[in-house]
Order: structure tokens, then C-alpha cells, then sequence
């Protein structure tokens, strides 16, 4: 057995092999020439081996260095993340104008304002938002008044789905810009989702209008699936996959008024987040009013900020001027009828 | 001589690349078919070995300084990271006892059809001996890989897995020992 066995790893061996894609090779090569201008220089080789009693001093005060950095840690407490965390008919107004619903792990920036829905719910790092809160991030901390319940966030169409005890009532502008007067939300997601965990190992199947290859296996690092659908003509639900060793990942967009949008880059084109962990259930942004076309990519981060993987840039194209003020409730369940994102090669 | 000149030459090449990118993309080039031959053999999917590639050439970039240099080459200290990173692959999702595994495996097409009985009976045994590989122990499993799937020269080899020929052999045997077994268990059940 041993000589057939050997005899198949020959054979495995001496198998040909598809050539190199010149498009990886080439996309490769930049990516490695951007790592290499982007990391920092190299240390120095290894001197020669220390000797036993060398090494034990050095072991000793490495050991020193971490307990008294382990010490500090602890006095000096460090500032809360303010990270959203389990949203649920939450939307978060950035300062540009960007609208973004149920974002979830997105770490919340300057001048954000995360309004909670009469049904919605959500934390902020250790604390808890009822509904009605609207929660402002200023010079880095929390601010968090409470205001009456407004229904669902800013969703007049929202008394077409009532919730178990939700009151219908009237929207109320949030106190935060935003980039459009009138939004359908007849996708809201039940409360209180479920965190995703940690390493989701059977992402969900990809349906028609979700952009999203299918790989044959899956690989090592593999990059965020990003997964992209338009809802209700001016809405974009957006979630990806986890990427295994990312500690942070990157929503960037570009958008075009008028023909198509440039792809979007990292860094330089506008960041719509930064998120911890890729929003389950998928966040949605709302479209500015006047955009023809968006395309998305995120970025999966190492702990040291630089890119781990990026995903591929999706195109949505969005329909012309539709009337946004009487959105369909079944809009989210028909997929069909709408445009179908793009995913570029 | 051309091969201690090909040598000098790779030499004073990983000493350019340590600070100068485009040294490495130098160095990428020269390796990049031989790394994503490695790589394909091994998992038998292009998605996959593009990832462990890309994941072997950003790891060698990254711990280039590190690198010291030996009489090898520079080839075997970038083939032990394809090595791990190919046992990384496979360890993470244990995907190689999947149905695709094998399957993808066996859409490899040799350039060269024989007997389509042969060809096919050849194919699965090779499949199964593939996704048997990752059940066994790391070093087992980066021995079999680096002698085999590779490409490099049993010299190569034995550098890339840190030891010696003789020291090389004797773990090849005993990964193919225990490789048998694995298949043999596998049968069994």
C-alpha cells in the first residue's frame, strides 16, 4: 500500500497545472509593491544566537516590560470603544449627510447621532439605549438625551408593518443632517438580532440579486464577500463575510450623478464606516438623492490599520427619480424586480 | 559556476529587496509560477491557491528582514512559508474531507489523456491521498508537500523543512507510513 501511495503523491506532483492568471499576477505584484511602500522598514536580521544566561535575562525583562504594561493597562483604564453594537431599528446620521440603518459593529465617529426607533434598541459599548434615546458622539464621548418615541426611525411607510406593541405615529426629523427627507422601511429586521458569531463558517446563500461569487473552495484568507442589494430604489442593504485575522473592516463608496462611479479605493475614496465586525443583519444606506450609480468595496483591516483584504467592488445601479414617499411594504421580498448589482471581475 | 553565479545574483537580490520594492517584485516574478504550481497541486482549487499565494508572498515580504541568509537559497525559506501556509489552509476549515475537496481536486485535468480508466482511477487515488494529507500531523504534512508537490529537489526540500537530507528522508517515510494508515482507516470506516 505504501508504493501506491507514494505513487499518487508522484503523480500529484508531476500533474500539470493551470498557468498563473495574469490579471492575479499582475494585481499581486501591486498589492505587494503598495504593502511594501506602505509597511514599515524591515527590522534588521537576527544577530547570532544569545547564550543560555543572555537569554534569560532578556526572557526576565521582557517579562518586567509585560507586567508593568499589564499594570498600566489596568490603572489607566482605557477610553470605552464607542462601538454599536446589536442595533435594531437604529439609524445612525454621519456628519456628511450619510445615512446608515441597523449598522452594526460600526465604530461610531465624531458627530455621529444614533437615534433609537419607539421599537429599536441598541448599546453603545457597556451602555444601553431604549427607545426614543438619541445618542450623540461629541469630542469622543457619549452624549445621550432622551426624546419621545417617533415610531420607526424617520420611516413614514412604517405604519404599514406595525410591530407588537408599536404605536403608529408620525416621523420626527432627527436632529442630525441627513442626505434625503423620505425613505420607505418596509425591510426593517426583527429586534434584538442575534450577534453573529465570530466565525461564521456557512455564509448565506447567495440569491438573485445578491452580489457574490461563489468560489469553489474556500480559501485561506479569504477576502469579505461583499454582499449588496437595493431595496426599495434608494436603499442598499450591505453586509460581507468575516475575514479571518481582520480586526476591523472599511465600507468605502463612491457614487456618480451622472454615468458611472470611479471604483471605489483604499485609502482615499469616502469611508462610510469603520466596523469591527461585518453588520448582522446587513446595515442599509441610504442613497442621496440624485445618484444614478454606487459601488462598494470593503476593506478587511489588521490590527495595525493596514489592508488585509480587500473585497470586489460592487456596482448598484439606482433607478431614476422613483417615489420614494409610498415605498412598496413587499419591496425587500420581490428582489426581482429590481437592479441587479454588478460585481466587478 | 552559473549556479553559485545564480546564486550571488539571488543574494544581492533578497539584500536589494529588503529596501527596495521593486527588488521583490523581482523576486515575486521569478517564483510566483513555481509558488502557484505548489500551491494549485496541493489544494486543487484556483481561488485557493491564488489566496495561499498571495498570502505566501505578503508573509514573505513582511518578515523579509528576518531572513537570513543559507546556502539554499532564498527558495526554500519562501517555499516552508507556502508549506505553512498550505497546512494554515487546511487546518482552519478541515475542508479537506469535503465532498468539493475532492471533487476539485479531481477537475485537474493532465495534459496528456491515457486510458480514460486509468486516467480516472489515478485521478481519484490522488484526491483521496490530497485530502488523507491534511488529516496528518503539520510536519507530516509539510514533508509530504515540500517532496512532493513542490517541485524542488530533495536538497530543497530538506532545507525548507529545516533539517537535513537523511533527517528529511526518514520523515518522509514515516509521513507516508502514516499517511497509509490514515487512507487505510479511511477505508475501513
Amino acid at each position: 500500500m505504501s508504493r501506491p501511495v507514494r505513487r499518487s503523491l508522484e503523480e500529484a506532483g508531476r500533474r500539470p497545472v493551470l498557468p498563473v492568471d495574469p490579471a492575479f499576477a499582475t494585481t499581486l505584484e501591486a498589492r505587494l509593491l503598495a504593502v511594501a511602500a506602505t509597511a514599515p522598514p524591515p527590522p534588521e536580521p537576527a544577530p547570532p544566537a544569545p547564550s543560555r544566561l543572555k537569554r534569560a535575562f532578556a526572557a526576565l525583562g521582557v517579562a518586567a516590560v509585560v507586567m508593568a504594561l499589564a499594570l498600566l493597562a489596568v490603572v489607566t483604564r482605557p477610553v470605552p470603544t464607542l462601538e454599536l453594537l446589536a442595533p435594531s431599528n437604529v439609524q445612525v446620521a454621519l456628519v456628511d449627510g450619510t445615512i446608515l440603518e441597523d449598522p452594526g459593529g460600526l465604530l461610531l465617529p465624531e458627530g455621529a447621532v444614533v437615534t433609537v426607533s419607539s421599537s429599536g434598541s441598541a448599546r453603545i459599548g457597556d451602555t444601553l439605549l431604549a427607545p426614543g434615546d438619541v445618542a450623540t458622539i461629541h469630542d469622543g464621548q457619549l452624549e445621550i438625551r432622551h426624546e419621545p418615541p417617533i415610531g420607526v426611525v424617520g420611516s413614514p411607510s412604517a405604519a404599514a408593518t406595525p410591530r407588537p406593541g408599536a404605536t403608529p405615529q408620525s416621523p420626527t426629523p432627527t436632529p442630525a443632517p441627513r442626505a434625503t427627507s423620505t425613505a420607505g422601511s418596509a425591510s426593517t429586521p426583527p429586534p434584538a438580532p442575534p450577534r453573529p458569531s465570530p466565525r461564521p463558517t456557512t455564509p448565506p446563500a447567495p440569491t438573485a440579486t445578491t452580489a457574490a461569487a461563489t468560489p469553489s473552495l474556500a480559501p485561506a484568507v479569504v477576502r469579505p464577500r461583499l454582499r449588496v442589494r437595493l431595496v426599495d430604489g434608494r436603499r442598499i442593504r450591505v453586509t460581507w463575510t468575516e475575514t479571518y485575522r481582520a480586526k476591523g473592516y472599511v465600507l468605502v463608496v463612491s457614487v456618480s450623478r451622472s454615468g458611472p462611479a470611479a471604483d471605489p479605493v483604499y485609502p482615499g475614496s469616502r469611508v462610510l464606516g469603520e466596523f469591527t465586525v461585518p453588520p448582522v443583519p446587513a446595515l442599509r444606506y441610504r442613497v442621496p438623492n440624485g445618484v444614478t450609480e454606487v459601488r462598494l468595496m470593503v476593506v478587511a483591516l489588521r490590527k495595525d490599520g493596514s489592508v488585509l483584504r480587500r473585497s470586489r467592488v460592487v456596482t448598484v445601479t439606482v433607478p431614476p427619480a422613483v417615489d420614494t414617499a409610498a415605498p412598496s411594504a413587499e419591496a425587500d421580498a420581490t428582489p426581482t424586480a429590481l437592479p441587479t448589482p454588478t460585481q466587478a471581475p | 559556476m552559473d549556479g553559485r553565479r545564480d546564486a550571488e545574483d539571488e543574494r544581492a537580490l533578497v539584500e536589494r529587496a529588503r529596501a527596495d520594492p521593486s527588488a521583490f517584485a523581482e523576486l515575486y516574478r521569478r517564483y510566483l509560477p513555481r509558488v502557484y504550481a505548489f500551491a494549485i497541486r496541493r489544494t486543487g482549487a484556483v481561488e485557493a491557491a491564488e489566496d495561499v499565494t498571495s498570502a505566501a508572498f505578503e508573509r514573505a515580504l513582511r518578515n523579509l528582514g528576518a531572513y537570513r541568509w543559507q546556502d539554499g537559497g532564498f527558495g526554500p525559506w519562501l517555499f516552508r512559508i507556502v508549506a505553512n501556509e498550505l497546512v494554515d489552509h487546511y487546518r482552519r476549515a478541515g475542508r479537506a474531507t469535503s465532498e468539493r475537496a475532492i471533487g476539485a481536486a479531481q477537475r485537474l485535468t493532465p495534459a496528456e489523456p491515457r486510458d480514460p480508466a486509468e486516467v480516472v482511477g489515478t485521478r481519484d487515488a490522488v484526491a483521496e491521498v490530497l485530502a488523507a494529507m491534511s488529516r496528518l500531523t503539520p510536519r507530516y504534512e509539510r514533508a509530504l508537500s515540500l517532496r512532493y508537490l513542490s517541485g524542488l529537489s530533495n536538497e530543497e526540500a530538506a532545507a525548507a523543512l529545516g533539517t537535513s537530507r537523511a533527517t528529511m528522508a526518514v520523515v518522509v517515510h514515516r509521513a507516508t507510513r502514516a499517511l497509509r494508515r490514515e487512507l487505510e482507516r479511511e477505508d475501513g470506516t
